[in-house]
């Protein structure tokens, strides 16, 4: 048991190390509740800090201005850097945005290691001497920066609350955009946040430098412990980040001096994942989430009494087709079609040779090629690191770039795999295939593991686990030495054998040219079986979810599973890499695969382009090639050199997401856009279509959707003629008596303030039933309640006689009640086409391995959904299917909300006010639309403030008030009643 | 436009403040001293096609590859040695007229740039490298398959024990740590220790066995073994240094990597017990950091980091000074960093088997040098007398021959430090013999 005097030095310490990771927490904060950015670059605003000071001091500057010039510099950093960022005045820094600091990290550690290069360098204390509590003698240096933390937090805290910038500061990390119509200055505001981050970094820079080892590299780790603080105090809460990073050092200094000083690190990490996975499991339905993850097909989709009422698809398309009579916009085939006539019609077309498609296959070319060129082994083994890299970053494309979530530790898997493979090999004589095999299986495993623990936590959550669980991995691996060799790694353990080549068919395959063109038909494969993937109806998944994850719930798709299966693959491809890399070093150790494989590897998708199956590939080639350009033209032993691969990388990540934040393919890309406008020949050339506008981030190949170059004739714009309404709505043929959908006394309430008070209403097939009410009535809530999307206080939901109250949004769907969204919901980056094919394929099953290899009946079945989705837009208007949906005028994002839903042939529709942006003959188009359905027996509930479209074509209209049911009957009746005037108008 | 209009303006107020940063950042770099300055002569190469000295005779080059990077505690330091060997044989003619060709190639301090620089200086015609950088275990690991003699000064004891195929070491590995626990046992009559060792950090990693085993043989018992990270703070390494002075040593081994670890061990007073350490201390830039806190640190450095102090009977005491004076030379105004003997060492070896080579008429090539080096007999260099054999890779002279206890004695503000010999020893004595040889 320590003694008291022990606990005071561990206490002390910690509280030194924590003030540390407080005051970079802070930063952290003070930068992502102004401006919605993490900035990674903290951690290098104290590194600079320190290294000006010491090196200044060294030089033999005074005190004073070495203090000066330390806190000018990181302050000066941070002052480039936001001005360096895209002026975001909708202030959703983003991922790219996070990741473009951490650029600038790693160009200001290149710098520091530039100028003062890669030794410790002394830093003379600012208070010399020790300081004595009970018996325990305290550097007096530490107790300043206990001093400046606490210095720090009051005055931030006191500028937040009683300043005018601090005032606006927090009105902007409100709500930005009212913010600025309030007249802030929300540019303003980012930099005076980023210039106080930097001056807190080199404050504690300065008051840290003599009780730290200051070098380059010292700010990786501080940023990393600070963000995890930030994290504590969910980027919001100064005082909880504080305690948070206090908590952090003490904890660890506590631990290293009673515990293990090996595993202290370990634990605090371990204490981390912990806490974040636990925060999501507090009140998480096990049984449900347990059986929505291996559930391998949805359950069966309708509620017996509603079988009868479920729209047909097809019919539905066709019908639709018929209403308003207009012509059929394009040339495909009637009902039945599978799709091989419209192949037929577009392989008769040019295939586009777009600027990106040309970089690609000049790549793979020059990679076929490489091995029979003379150039040099450096050159050589840059290619076959750059095609390892290039297998984690494609899988690290699919969940990131499609999934939309953030991992951090994409290097432990590669690491996992290296090690399981060289222990199996060298260690024990396993035969070198089934050692790559388990090394896939275990990788998986672990990805598994850590994707059911986190998967279902959302932002910035994911990549704290998976950082720390990287993090956590080096440390064992590196400690662990009796197992894995320690830092000697896997050659040097007693029993260790060298490993033989490889063999296959007889041919031997070492670690000269056969490895490499193995490797890199293997990469070409991967990267093929990605493209499948993320064509395929569980690539459109993945992307649905990663845009809009509530939304993608609502059409039906299980998201936890999906991540799952992105995050799976994504962990199997770099355990293999990292398989293939052990056996080309012939062993494995920590050193290979640091937190650095993991930085890099995002590098690589963001420049090559994070949305792009291809950008994994083509970051990995652009960057290794520039690195390996850059190292060669610069004299070795050099300061500058020993920092080059560093502004490479950090310079190619910044200037990337400055000016092409897609990446280079979509850059390239838009390059062929606007070269393409020179004429219609070059566009149809380079972009594969006319009128494409903008960039197809979406579909790379091809450039234009997934069966190549559509035909002109779907881009031919729809004649604006209007249509008549048709006339005072047919009669209302009810198919059944039982309400398809039945609210009944239904409360919500909202911090005391009752949104929803004992509120009942029937929907019944066959019938529109109209919701109005004044704003705040209760109607989007109403809605919200019914579908799924918020759990009534009070009442009961009931669909086909059975109580849902308590089920989600995609337990909804599935018993086909289906809803439309007051602001579209419509997977904006996604184009108009995929989204509603989403919709359509969402009920099948997501079969992986019959995705990537693009087994035959999986794309007949796709093609066939396509089909019909194509029919359901263009039903509604929506020619230019191939579109972005976030390119569309309002109106049209709205009606491919309309048509998503439509295409889950659900019995209920629910549409949240769908004409609003529409004009008089979409609205009317929208109209004739609903009521067909209505014929066939759909039941639909519409909120409208539209009275025209009310009034034609609803049977029964509710109105609500305040919350509360005001009235309901026929559109007429309702529309004379003076309290329905009274609720809108008011009193008097 | 007055100076609101001015701040008004966005563009010009980004370009204004850009500028300032610029000016800003600028100002703290020029006023900072770099410490890895370009020698005001360069006598090595560049890229990785460079040549050495001057006045060769027109025979064709006897490569060499020096793998340098970040993340060597010995760093360009390594590669300078080279440099001052190259140009010194260059200067007297060469091997046998045969000037040297030194190819420095970037490792960028990574296990895979180790590799890739190994293999292309294989590629290049190298008939041997030193490695001056991480990556020595990667090396090792392909040498067998590249065939090209790499000399590692890593200090990893498995580089040469047992001896691998084509893989010589010239750093002596376990010695460093066991040598100066057999002073503190033998002289300063310890009878426990306390040790610090750190992770990530191959050579470090090897300590606390290396104590283990020694004490083993002399006797004496560790008390408590910590283990830290290489660049932790002095705040987190005050609790395992709290550790180990409550386990009630008779002494502590701190092991040098880190500087920051004898600012805490200072702290706590420990001071007023023997402290061991190994040789890092002669690297200026370590002394320097570590400055009037390693007052008083015992270890055993290497005899070119204090010739002044050795008898003029000692063979390396002439052999030292000179290679200073030709690293004065070469590299002027420099504080002297005794890594580089390394380095030079390394060339003057491979040099030297190349001469024997060319003497018997045969061809000097990867495979005759890497036979050569598995025969040195009493061959003199900067680390001692070198004797090898095809199952002893190390290529570097004994321990006590090579090696002399030392402590420091004040740190200057570039790094050079003043050393006396320890307490109880004498230069003519040497270092003992590491009990676990």
């Amino acid at each position: 048991m320590p003694s008291f005097t022990e606990w005071i030095l561990f206490i002390g310490s910690g509280l030194s190390s924590g003030c540390v990771y407080a005051v970079v927490g802070l930063g952290f904060v003070l930068v992502a509740r102004v401006t919605g950015i993490f900035n990674f670059a903290q951690g290098a605003y104290v590194m600079l800090g320190a290294v000006v000071y010491a090196g200044e001091r060294v030089a033999g500057l005074g005190a004073v201005p070495a203090v000066a010039l330390a806190l000018a510099a990181p302050t000066a950093a941070a002052g480039v850097q936001v001005l360096l960022m895209r002026n975001d005045e909708d202030g959703d820094g983003g991922f790219g945005t996070a990741i473009a600091t951490l650029g600038y990290s790693i160009v200001l550690e290149g710098f520091a290691l530039w100028i003062w290069g890669e030794y410790p360098i002394p830093a003379p204390a600012l208070l010399k001497g020790t300081i004595t509590i009970g018996q325990a003698p305290l550097p007096t240096e530490e107790l300043l920066v206990v001093l400046l933390t606490v210095v720090a937090l009051a005055v931030i805290g006191a500028g937040l609350r009683y300043t005018t910038v601090g005032k606006a500061m927090q009105a902007t990390a409100i709500n930005r955009t009212a913010a600025r119509l309030s007249g802030i200055s929300t540019r303003r505001l980012s930099v005076i946040s980023f210039l106080v981050a930097g001056l807190l970094g080199g404050m504690l820079g300065v008051g840290s430098a003599s009780v730290s080892t200051v070098t380059y590299q010292a700010g990786l780790t501080t940023g990393i412990v600070g963000f995890i603080a930030a994290a504590l105090g969910e980027f919001r809460y100064p005082v909880r980040t504080v305690v948070g990073g206090l908590a952090l050092g003490v904890v660890g200094s506590i631990l290293s001096g009673t515990v293990s000083s090996t595993y202290s690190e370990v634990i605090v990490y371990g204490i981390l994942i912990v806490w974040v996975a636990g925060r999501s499991l507090r009140n998480a339905d096990f049984r449900g989430w347990i059986a929505g993850v291996l559930r391998s097909k949805p359950r069966s989709t309708t509620a017996p009494s509603t079988a009868s009422v479920r729209v047909d698809l097809e019919a539905t398309a066709v019908v639709a087709d018929r209403v308003g009579g207009q012509p059929k916009p394009y040339a495909v085939g009637g009902m039945g079609d599978s799709g091989h006539r419209y192949s037929a019609v577009l392989s008769r077309l040019p295939r586009a040779v777009s600027p990106g498609r040309v970089l690609l296959m000049a790549l793979l070319a020059f990679g076929i090629m490489l091995p029979l060129v003379d150039t040099n082994r450096i050159f050589d083994q840059t290619a076959v690191f750059a095609l390892l890299a290039a297998l984690g970053a494609t899988g690290l494309v699919l969940l990131m770039g499609l999934g939309g979530q953030l991992s951090l530790g994409q290097g432990m898997f590669y690491l996992l795999g290296g090690y399981c493979f060289a222990l199996l090999v060298a260690s024990h004589g396993w035969n070198e295939w089934l050692a790559v095999l388990v090394a896939i299986v275990v990788s998986a495993v672990v990805g598994l593991a850590i994707g059911l623990l986190c998967l279902r936590l959302e932002g910035i959550n994911l990549a704290l686990v998976t950082l720390a669980a990287d993090l956590a991995a080096i440390t064992v691996v590196t400690n662990f030495t009796s197992l894995t060799g320690g830092s000697l790694g896997t050659s040097a353990l007693s029993n260790a054998q060298p490993i033989q080549p490889l063999a296959a068919f007889g041919v031997t395959i070492g670690q000269g040219k056969m490895f490499y063109y193995l490797l890199l038909a293997f990469t070409v494969l991967v990267v093929l079986a990605a493209r499948n993937f993320a064509k395929s109806g569980i690539g459109r998944a993945l992307r649905a979810v990663g845009s809009d994850e509530p939304a993608a719930e609502g059409v039906g798709i299980p998201p936890v599973r999906v991540k799952l299966v992105a995050f799976v693959s994504s962990a199997a491809l770099a355990g293999i890499a990292g398989a293939l890399w052990a056996y080309y070093l012939l062993a494995a150790d920590p050193g290979q695969w640091g937190l650095t494989v993991s930085i890099n590897l995002i590098v690589y998708i963001v420049v090559g382009g994070v949305t792009s199956v291809y950008g994994g590939l083509i970051g990995a080639c652009v960057v290794s090639l520039a690195s390996y350009i850059a190292v060669s033209n610069v004299a070795p032993g050099s300061p500058f050199g020993s920092a080059v691969t560093l502004f490479i990388s950090g310079g190619l990540l910044i200037a990337v997401l400055r000016f092409a934040p897609a990446g280079l393919i979509d850059g390239l890309q838009r390059l062929g856009g606007r070269i393409g406008r020179l004429s219609p020949a070059l566009e149809r050339v380079l972009v594969g279509r006319v009128g494409a506008g903008g960039s197809v981030v979406a579909s790379f190949a091809g450039g234009a959707g997934p069966t190549g170059a559509a035909p002109e004739a779907l881009h031919r714009p729809v004649q604006a003629a209007p249509v008549p309404r048709p006339p005072s709505p047919r009669p209302i043929g009810r198919l059944c008596a039982a309400p398809i959908v039945a609210v009944t006394g239904a409360t919500k309430t909202f911090g005391g303030v009752a949104a929803l008070l004992e509120v009942s209403l029937e929907v019944m097939p066959g019938e529109v039933l109209a919701l109005i009410g004044p704003n705040g009535a209760g109607k989007s809530t109403l809605i919200n309640v019914a579908s799924g999307y918020m759990v009534p206080d009070a009442g009961e939901i009931s669909v086909g006689g059975r109580a849902v109250s308590s089920l989600n949004p995609r337990e909804m769907s599935e018993r086909g009640v289906v809803r439309t969204f007051q602001t579209p919901r419509t997977f904006g980056d996604m184009t108009a086409l995929d989204a509603v094919t989403l919709a359509v394929e969402s009920s099948r099953s997501f079969g992986v391995l019959r995705a990537v290899v693009r087994w035959p009946r999986l794309v007949h079945h796709e093609r066939r959904a396509q089909l019909l989705a194509t029919k359901l837009l263009n039903s509604l208007e929506i020619v230019d299917v191939h579109r972005r949906i976030d390119s569309l005028p309002t109106g049209q994002q709205r009606l491919v909300d309309v048509a998503r839903a439509m295409a889950k042939q659900p019995a209920c529709l629910m549409l949240d006010e769908p004409a609003a942006g529409l004009n008089d003959h979409e609205t009317a188009k929208l109209g004739q639309v609903l009521s067909d359905l209505a014929w066939q027996g759909l039941g639909i509930l519409l909120v409208e403030h539209d009275m025209d479209l009310v009034t034609a074509i609803a049977d029964r209209v509710v109105v609500l008030d305040q919350g509360r049911l005001l009235t309901q009957g026929t559109p007429e009746d309702v529309m004379r009643e003076e309290s329905v005037l009274l609720a809108y108008l008011g009193e008097g | 436009m007055n100076l609101k209009q001015v701040l008004r303006s966005g563009m010009r107020a980004r370009r204004l403040m850009v500028g300032l940063a610029a000016v800003s950042l600028l100002a703290a770099a020029c006023g900072s001293s770099s410490s890895g300055s370009a020698p005001a002569a360069t006598a090595g190469s560049s890229g990785s096609s460079g040549s050495s000295g001057s006045s060769a005779a027109n025979k064709s080059p006897i490569v060499i590859g020096g793998l340098e990077g970040t993340a060597a505690e010995g760093g360009i330091n390594f590669i300078d040695g080279m440099k001052v060997a190259a140009s010194v044989l260059n200067a007297a003619g060469g091997v046998d007229g045969h000037p040297i060709k030194l190819l420095t190639i970037s490792t960028g301090g990574t296990p895979q740039g180790a590799v890739s620089a190994y293999q292309q200086a294989a590629s290049e015609g190298a008939i041997g490298t030193f490695l001056g950088a991480a990556g020595g275990i990667a090396i090792r690991n392909q040498a067998p398959t590249t065939k090209v003699a790499a000399i590692i000064a890593d200090g990893v004891q498995t580089d040469f024990a047992p001896a691998r195929p084509y893989v010589f070491a010239n750093s002596q590995g376990t010695a460093f740590a066991s040598s100066s626990l057999d002073y503190g046992v033998q002289i300063q009559h310890m009878k426990s220790v306390a040790v610090l060792s750190y992770t990530g950090d191959d050579f470090s990693e090897q300590v606390p066995g290396y104590i283990q085993s020694g004490c083993k043989a002399l006797g004496c018992k560790v008390t408590v073994s910590e283990t830290a990270p290489y660049s932790a703070s002095q705040a987190q390494l005050v609790p395992l240094l709290e550790q180990m002075k409550a386990s009630n040593p008779d002494g502590y081994y701190i092991e040098g990597l880190n500087p920051s670890a004898f600012a805490a061990a200072k702290q706590l007073g420990m001071f007023n017990k023997p402290v061991l350490s190994e040789q890092y201390l002669t690297v200026p830039q370590i002394a320097q950091a570590c400055g009037s806190n390693c007052d008083g640190v015992v270890f055993a450095g290497e005899k070119c980091a204090a010739t002044s102090l050795l008898p003029s009977s000692d063979p390396l005491k002439a052999a030292c000074d000179t290679y200073k004076q030709q690293f004065a030379g070469v590299f002027p105004g420099q504080p002297f960093p005794n890594f580089s003997i390394y380095g030079a060492q390394a060339v003057n070896v491979l040099a030297d088997a190349a001469g024997a080579l060319l003497k018997a008429g045969k061809a000097v090539n990867a495979a005759n040098v890497n036979t050569q080096l598995e025969n040195l007999h009493g061959v003199n260099t900067l680390l001692g007398v070198v004797n090898s054999s095809p199952t002893n890779h190390l290529i570097t002279g004994s321990f006590q021959s090579t090696f002399v206890m030392l402590t420091i004695q004040g740190v200057a503000s570039d790094g050079t430090a003043t050393y006396a010999i320890a307490p109880n020893t004498t230069a003519a004595a040497g270092a003992p013999n590491p009990s676990n040889e």
